[in-house]
């Protein structure tokens, strides 16, 4: 059943964000969506789900946008784990702390894609430096949401 | 060792997924966009390509609809208020228009009249009361006198009845106490129009065996001292049966006084001949008749 959640989290947050950037180009810079169930899950279920979960919306964003396949699926399976592990450590039960660490983790996840994106000697679509805040204040609030709406547990 | 390998099974996990990652997209580097992994994974997430497509196309085009919708209201009202503007203006252009064409017979009537005239406009029209009169916007002040007569293109109106400054009250030809002397144009029988306060008047005094037929034209005769000989009045109607050695006729008068706007006020004083001729001697209205009636110097009924 856990897995099935995830799955459908997994596919639903990243046809979100491809239905919302088609109505809304913006929403390209606004929003990670997908990282946002790798974070809930990395928080609540550990650092496998999380890598699972962020190399899977990471493969399928990857796919959908047209980027370099495995630039996303990368990033997001990284910040995946290392949430995971840091909710091993610390008990991010609060809604803020969790909203800290998915806008913490939405930089990260920012950093590691422009970073594996120029030792593959390639671009994104788009510079992420700029538009870098607006993603973490946009993911920050959905985050808000989601979060504010999910359980508050910690791995078990 | 395998408990070690168990225990850093996660991170032993996120090192090959990193190090596939890596390798796939070193392959995509290298081989550009005929990477295989990059096109079985498309070929793979293709349905939910299409999926999202269809979805973001579904609602771009509800959306697309509701806003052209909006829209098309706000242009709708819009078109709506020209077209009423435009048919405002349509009205006064072809109110103007028909007002040309009857200044336009008026001007024509003037001209072609040998007396002098003025042109006046109906302020009030009183044809369904119970004295059949019109009020128009010319008087004294622009030579309007009593018992002067009043046409239009279509024929005579009747006679101004009295005089202010600047309104002139007219009594039709249809009034009750009116009376008009007129011929019959085709055989130049004289008789007396006698108004009857409704729309038909009767010609009175013709001989049961004088020529008169349905459909005849009476014109006036001048014999009355008011109107110009030779101006139409009406055409003969029904022809009833004979009182005693008169006939009993009903005219139909040509002017449509419901309709009327614009009259003609013919200033002269000299009627002694045919409207649209040179003047005549005419003869003095028999005393003691009905056709009395029809004469300014005469009492009304």
């Amino acid at each position: 059943m856990g897995f099935l959640i995830a799955l459908a989290a997994m596919v639903g947050s990243v046809v979100f964000q491809v239905v919302l950037t088609g109505l809304w180009p913006a929403a390209a810079t606004f929003f990670d969506l997908p990282l946002i169930p790798v974070i809930y899950f990395a928080i609540t279920r550990g650092p496998t789900w999380a890598l699972l979960m962020g190399l899977g919306a990471g493969l399928l964003e990857d796919s959908l946008e047209g980027t370099l396949l495995g630039v996303n699926a990368l990033s997001k399976s990284l910040v995946g784990y290392l949430v995971g592990r840091l909710s091993l450590r610390f008990a991010l039960v609060p809604l803020m702390s969790r909203v800290v660490v998915l806008a913490m983790s939405t930089a990260l996840s920012g950093a590691i894609a422009a970073g594996t994106l120029a030792i593959m000697g390639r671009s994104l679509a788009y510079s992420p430096y700029p538009d870098l805040l607006e993603t973490i204040l946009g993911n920050s609030a959905a985050g808000f949401l989601v979060m504010g709406a999910g359980k508050r547990e910690g791995p078990q | 060792m395998l408990q070690v390998l168990r225990e850093r099974r996660a991170l032993l996990f996120l090192i090959a997924v990193v190090a596939s990652l890596f390798v796939i997209m070193a392959v995509q580097v290298r081989q550009g966009a005929a990477a295989g992994s990059e096109t079985f994974l498309l070929r793979l997430t293709s349905p939910l390509v299409r999926a999202a497509s269809t979805v973001t196309g579904g609602v771009t085009g509800l959306w697309d609809r509701y806003v052209n919708l909006r829209h098309t209201r706000s242009r709708n009202a819009a078109l709506e208020e020209k077209v009423t503007q435009l048919e405002l203006e349509m009205q006064k252009l072809e109110e103007a228009r028909l007002q040309n064409e009857r200044l336009r017979a008026l001007l024509d009537l003037k001209e072609g009249m040998a007396l002098s005239s003025v042109a006046a406009s109906v302020i009030a029209n009183n044809y369904r009361g119970l004295s059949h009169t019109i009020l128009v916007d010319r008087g004294s002040a622009s030579g309007v006198k009593p018992n002067m007569a009043v046409v239009s293109a279509q024929g005579v109106i009747g006679r101004v009845w009295t005089v202010t400054g600047g309104i002139s009250k007219i009594q039709l030809i249809t009034d009750a106490s009116a009376g008009t002397a007129v011929l019959v144009q085709r055989t130049r029988v004289e008789g007396i129009l006698l108004g009857r306060g409704s729309p038909m008047c009767e010609l009175e005094y013709v001989p049961t065996l004088e020529d008169v037929q349905q459909g005849d034209l009476l014109v006036t005769s001048g014999l009355d001292q008011i109107y110009p000989k030779g101006l139409p009045v009406g055409r003969v109607g029904e022809i009833g049966p004979s009182e005693g050695i008169l006939k009993g006729i009903s005219v139909i008068p040509r002017v449509e006084f419901e309709r009327l706007e614009e009259v003609l006020i013919l200033l002269t004083s000299d009627l002694s001949g045919n409207w649209h001729t040179l003047p005549q001697a005419a003869a003095p209205l028999p005393v003691g008749t009905k056709a009395e009636r029809t004469g300014s110097a005469l009492p009304e009924r």
